[in-house]
């Protein structure tokens, strides 16, 4: 009797999972047809099933917005594969606000003259992020990065000229006695 | 009368074979398809975790404990924030506990969702591996939504957790659930019940409870051999001892052998169940309030050690730390299942044949990061 | 065929009185190169069109999308795969045996290819019509097991002679249940030649003649024999000697290029002439609805039935490849020996003592047939 009820069981399974995937076979695929479907949009025109667009809070490049930072270091120090380079010099003394929804003010008075991320070590933990005390290092959405070359994948956020331009007012800041409020003001005005 | 002889080969499987889950090496010795001795030759994605914990501070070793089990990164975070939190005295607010657990078992569901489809696809059946991956991309989706990550989440910290869930979060959480629990069956259907699949695995090595805890094994595969032993349960941590669950054990399901590649399996199937009821008793009883205890920016334990063990998807995971009062770890020393499954291969292959040695790996659910570290 | 041919032959000497002074065997030999050429070209049409049906149906089965890239729903991507594998480096192992492994390739190409050549794809629509059709088809289709092995044998790698002695033993064994099914089938058709096979199964709405429908053990014998036939051919639940999770990819690890083309060409040809054996056998072959073999457009309508029965089977086969997962080698002998064989025999014999009792009634003895 098993013999029969062994054949029972194979037709009967058998056919149990055939119509499983038949099922599966009568509806829609779920793939978003990546390129073509534009993931960073919220809506993802031309794809109507049930997957997410690529979310708010995505942990894509790092990048930094360099007129907040005010080279604390945190972020160097926290990162666990020591991806991110900051070098600074002594400025005039300035605030700036927190990029953060609070934005809370932060006294300034170092000024980053190179700050490089090696997004080919990154390994996107977001530990930086949260100790940033001005928001000025975050994440975007974006994470389109192939590089033809190992090096291109160190981003500078900080151009030789201006890293220059920041020396020069360092030194001539050095050569002042006294630091003006003026001079930051203009700090800030040239930014913009 | 004697059996016909024929000469043992050599045969090299892995590191790269198909159904090694990730770069493991055995080195066969086979009588034509039956297996005499299987070598496992590790160390192919060894990585020196332990000694880089040593050298970076204890927040900033967390995502390092994602890449430990890459396919259950929470359960591992929430293992090293544990371990630091017990020995530095730390106490983790409530929210930060039901957020833990809600992801802890979001996370065991994918892993043992990839688990059970990969070994229906060792079994030569490919599609089930897919619609498992179909199911787990939803719970991708919620990860992405509360931490940004899909797979590497870093998402626990020292003392609590680094998100607070987005809004309708939750709601989209229980969205799921509705939508898995019936999954469940779907996939049963697909392979579970499936007679040729029952076949291949129900007889195949069985591991005795004695032979099970003389080598270690935890998790589902010590489960499977009919020990109820959870962590959970056992050793409660986090908020555990206040949700109702049960623990399931292979008693050997379809007139198979007690503790057969069969029941293991069987017990992923069945904690896939217990996990959703884990998850919904939290969803309805989360609490408002903080996420993050107050935790020194450097973190710096007084001297002291400690032992701290959780129940990850592929069994017992725990951390023995050393401080010496410094910001980095003294020493610490990583215990992982899959590792001690990993040792139980040998004994148990002999005898069976090469495809039942497919069956024994993906049964005990080894994967490659777990092993080498 | 060879009435057409004489008349063809006799215009073409008319018109042309010079070819008159050829011998006979130079127009049959021209006349078997024109038959070979457009049966090969459409196997070839069929096996690369079934690579593309396979990949798209897997693809829906698995609620993805499958190939889509290459012309309109991806249709042309088994040529860009076809071009793809032609141009790449053709490997020969350094200790392989290098006759041999060219050579297995076409062994295994040849006893696929083979069996189209008498297959009825409609009354007056074939290349040949033997009287002995299904013993060529048997005999030919067993070339493959010789190429596996030798394949498997000569690419001097282990998992290879693995793939290949697995399926020695699995074609070998497979054969018995299948030979003892298409003997049920020729007991009901009393002819061994396809054509009389399918003439055999004329009936009432050119359906329930068939011969499935002529006794239950007829019914049971058709299963008998698919399954036998997908295990002959290498198909999941039955693919060990590739079985891509145990042993890389058995008996072809080791070929790449167009050889490797060659073995899959085999596969996917094997696909339709499972479906069209087991169409010809017992599901009427050209009979059905409207097919009159006797007017060009009742062959026609046959035909289409031929080819959509056929097609139907080849859906079945990898609705079947992508659900089920794989036997181990001894329980597929276990299966074949223990229960296929057992099973094939008393269908063999229930359906002589049916026709004994029932003689040609049809529909299972309830409808009178013929004559």
């Amino acid at each position: 009797m098993n013999y029969f009820r062994n054949i029972w069981e194979a037709i009967s399974s058998i056919a149990q999972g055939m119509a499983v995937t038949l099922r599966q076979f009568f509806t829609k695929p779920e793939t978003v047809q990546y390129p073509e479907v534009d993931v960073l949009n919220p809506r993802m025109p031309g794809y109507s099933g049930h997957l997410k667009p690529v979310s708010e809070r995505f942990r894509g490049f790092l990048t930094v917005d360099t007129t907040v930072c005010i080279s604390c270091n945190q972020c160097a120090h926290v990162c666990p594969v020591d991806c991110i380079l900051v070098e600074s010099e002594k400025g005039p003394k300035t605030t700036v606000n927190s990029l953060r929804p609070d934005g809370k003010e932060s006294p300034k008075t170092r000024y980053p003259v190179q700050f490089d991320i090696h997004l080919g070590r990154c390994m996107y933990c977001g530990l930086c992020t949260e100790v940033c005390p001005t928001g000025c290092i975050h994440f975007t959405r974006e994470f389109r990065g192939a590089a033809g070359e190992y090096h291109k994948l160190i981003h500078h956020f900080i151009s030789p000229e201006e890293a220059e331009r920041v020396r020069k007012l360092a030194a001539e800041e050095a050569a002042k006695p006294k630091p003006e409020k003026p001079v930051a003001t203009k700090v800030e005005a040239e930014k913009e | 009368m004697s059996p016909l002889q024929t000469d043992i080969w050599t045969l090299n499987m892995g590191p790269q074979h198909p159904s090694t889950h990730g770069v493991i090496r055995f080195v066969l010795k086979t009588d034509g398809e039956i297996i005499a001795d299987a070598d496992p030759d590790v160390g192919f994605l060894h990585r020196g975790l332990e000694k880089i914990a040593e050298l970076v501070p204890y927040p900033s070793f967390m995502p390092y404990t994602d890449r430990l089990d890459y396919l259950a990164a929470i359960n591992m975070n929430w293992a090293w924030a544990l371990s630091i939190e017990r020995l530095a005295g730390i106490e983790v607010p409530p929210r930060a506990e039901h957020l833990r657990v809600i992801t802890a078992e979001l996370n065991r569901i994918a892993s043992h969702l990839i688990s059970v489809g990969a070994l229906a696809s060792d079994m030569g059946a490919f599609t089930p591996f897919v619609h498992a991956l179909r199911d787990r991309e939803r719970i991708n989706d919620l990860f992405e939504e509360l931490c940004g990550a899909r797979l590497t989440f870093n998402y626990c910290r020292i003392g609590g957790v680094s998100l607070d869930a987005p809004p309708g979060w939750f709601d989209r959480v229980r969205g799921f659930l509705d939508y898995y629990e019936p999954m469940i069956d779907v996939f049963n259907r697909l392979i579970t019940d499936n007679k040729i699949f029952v076949e291949r695995l129900r007889r195949v090595a069985p591991v005795s409870a004695e032979m099970a805890i003389a080598y270690g094994l935890v998790g589902p595969n010590l489960r499977g051999s009919g020990v109820k032993f959870d962590l959970r349960k056992d050793e409660p941590y986090g908020i555990y001892p206040q949700l109702e669950f049960e623990v399931p054990v292979g008693r050997g399901y379809r007139d198979g052998v007690l503790g057969s590649c069969f029941d293991r399996y069987m017990v992923r199937i069945e904690e896939l169940r217990q996990s959703i009821r884990i998850i919904r008793q939290c969803l309805d009883r989360i609490p408002e309030g903080e996420i993050q205890a107050k935790v020194p920016k450097v973190l710096r334990p007084a001297k002291g050690e400690v032992y701290c063990r959780t129940e990850a998807p592929r069994g017992e995971v725990g951390f023995y730390v050393i401080s010496n009062g410094e910001k980095t770890p003294a020493r610490v020393k990583i215990r992982t299942g899959s590792w001690s499954a990993m040792s139980i291969i040998r004994e148990l292959s002999k005898g069976w044949m090469i495809a039942d040695l497919v069956a024994i790996i993906g049964s005990l659910d080894v994967i490659a990061p777990e092993v080498d570290r | 065929m060879k009435e057409l041919l004489d008349q063809l032959i006799a215009l073409a000497v008319e018109k042309v009185p010079l070819l008159g002074q050829a011998p006979d065997w130079v127009f049959y030999l021209l006349w078997m190169l024109v038959a070979g050429a457009a049966l090969l070209v459409y196997a070839s049409l069929i096996a690369g069109i079934t690579s593309w049906v396979e990949r798209r149906i897997a693809g829906r089965m698995q609620a993805r999308i499958g190939p889509n890239r290459v012309g309109p729903r991806g249709f042309f991507q088994w040529i860009a795969d076809g071009l793809k594998s032609l141009f790449k480096e053709d490997v020969t192992p350094a200790n392989a045996d290098k006759p041999l492994f060219r050579l297995a390739p076409y062994l295994v190409f040849t006893g696929m290819f083979g069996a189209w050549a008498v297959l009825p794809y409609s009354a007056r629509l074939y290349a040949a019509d033997l009287n002995v059709g299904i013993l060529y088809v048997m005999a030919i289709t067993s070339l493959v097991v010789i190429g596996i092995l030798m394949g498997g044998w000569a690419s001097g790698n282990k998992w290879g002679l693995f793939g290949a002695l697995r399926s020695s033993a699995q074609i070998v064994s497979y054969e018995v249940p299948a030979g003892l099914a298409i003997a049920t089938a020729v007991a009901l058709s009393g002819s061994l030649s396809l054509q009389e096979m399918v003439r055999a199964q004329a009936g009432p709405l050119g359906i329930l003649g068939w011969n499935i429908f002529k006794s239950p053990f007829a019914l049971v014998a058709f299963f008998v024999y698919f399954i036998a036939a997908v295990a002959e051919g290498n198909r999941t639940p039955f693919d060990l000697p590739e079985a891509e999770s145990e042993l890389v990819a058995g008996y072809n690890t080791e070929y790449s290029g167009m050889r490797f083309v060659f073995f899959f060409f085999a596969e996917w040809a094997n696909l339709f002439l499972i479906g069209a054996v087991s169409t010809t056998l017992f599901l009427g072959g050209w009979q059905g609805p409207l097919a009159n073999p006797d007017t060009w457009w009742g062959v026609m309508i046959g035909a289409g039935w031929f080819f959509l029965k056929a097609c139907f089977f080849v859906f079945v086969l990898i609705w079947i490849r992508w659900t089920l997962p794989r036997l181990r080698v001894d329980q597929l002998m276990a299966m074949c020996w223990k229960y296929l064989v057992p099973i094939a025999f008393v269908c063999l014999i229930g359906t002589m003592l049916w026709m004994s009792v029932f003689g040609d009634r049809a529909f299972f003895g309830l409808v009178a047939v013929g004559p």
